[in-house]
């Protein structure tokens, strides 16, 4: 076998294609499922993540059925018109839940509010626990001063006393 | 794409709405203690004012006793 002669070319059959099937290219007909942010999450994101000792794992046990309610089936889809179907989606909030099990939703920019309220309340809370204590000392220092304010007035009270008692000495007494 | 909103799931927020039931509960406490506070203090003012009053009194006739044995030409 010489370095010049002719390179054996394999054969391999081309590849046939097959024909497309009806649904080959077509989206889900399923919505993805609807996101939802667990708390911690959100506060993460927002920064104002605390580490929690009664933290506990988020669960699912009570959430509602939503693929069920909110989206429905491929072929009741079908027999609803275009905008029901859209609209869908706004029905997810529930704020008037009949089960008390049942979970709250709030939009984000509510829970993120509601999150920055929570930090001022613990901040004008430390500042009130900071004026109890100076008003303690305040009123520690106010006591002191109406005893020694007290001391003084009976000191004034006796003397006045031995004066009157040094004026109306009788003669000879 | 249509924009959908992104909602925060909140569970036993019951517990929530108690917390912050109790919360505005102590804050109502909180209040009227502040006015009690308040009344007491004012109360307080007066007697010290009252005691200022008595004081300056006081000390008048002291001055008066005290210039009338001292100096006692001048009365």
């Amino acid at each position: 076998m010489s370095w010049f002669s002719r390179k054996k070319v394999p054969k391999v059959p081309f590849p046939t294609g097959h024909p497309a099937g009806e649904g080959a290219l077509r989206f889900p007909s399923m919505r993805p499922e609807e996101r939802v942010i667990e708390p911690a999450k959100v506060k993460e994101a927002v920064g104002l993540e605390m580490p929690s000792i009664t933290e506990e794992a988020p669960t699912f046990a009570a959430r509602r059925p939503l693929e069920e309610s909110v989206f429905p089936r491929e072929e009741q889809r079908a027999a609803l018109p275009e905008a029901t179907s859209r609209s869908g989606a706004a029905r997810i909030p529930s704020f008037h839940p009949k089960a008390e099990e049942e979970p709250l939703f709030v939009k984000v920019d509510v829970y993120q509010r509601i999150l920055g309220e929570i930090e001022s309340i613990k901040t004008d809370v430390s500042a009130a626990f900071e004026a109890s204590k100076r008003l303690e000392t305040s009123e520690y220092n106010e006591e002191e001063n109406y005893t020694k304010l007290k001391r003084a007035i009976r000191v004034i009270h006796d003397r006045l006393l031995q004066v009157d008692k040094n004026l109306f000495k009788v003669q000879g007494s | 794409m249509e924009r959908m909103p992104v909602f925060v799931k909140i569970d036993e927020y019951n517990d929530v709405l108690a917390v912050v039931g109790s919360i505005r509960k102590k804050l109502d406490e909180a209040k009227e203690t502040l006015l009690k506070i308040s009344d007491l203090k004012n109360e307080e003012d007066h007697q010290l004012e009252l005691w200022q009053n008595s004081l300056a009194e006081l000390e008048k006739k002291v001055d008066f006793i005290n210039h009338s044995l001292n100096e006692p030409e001048q009365f």
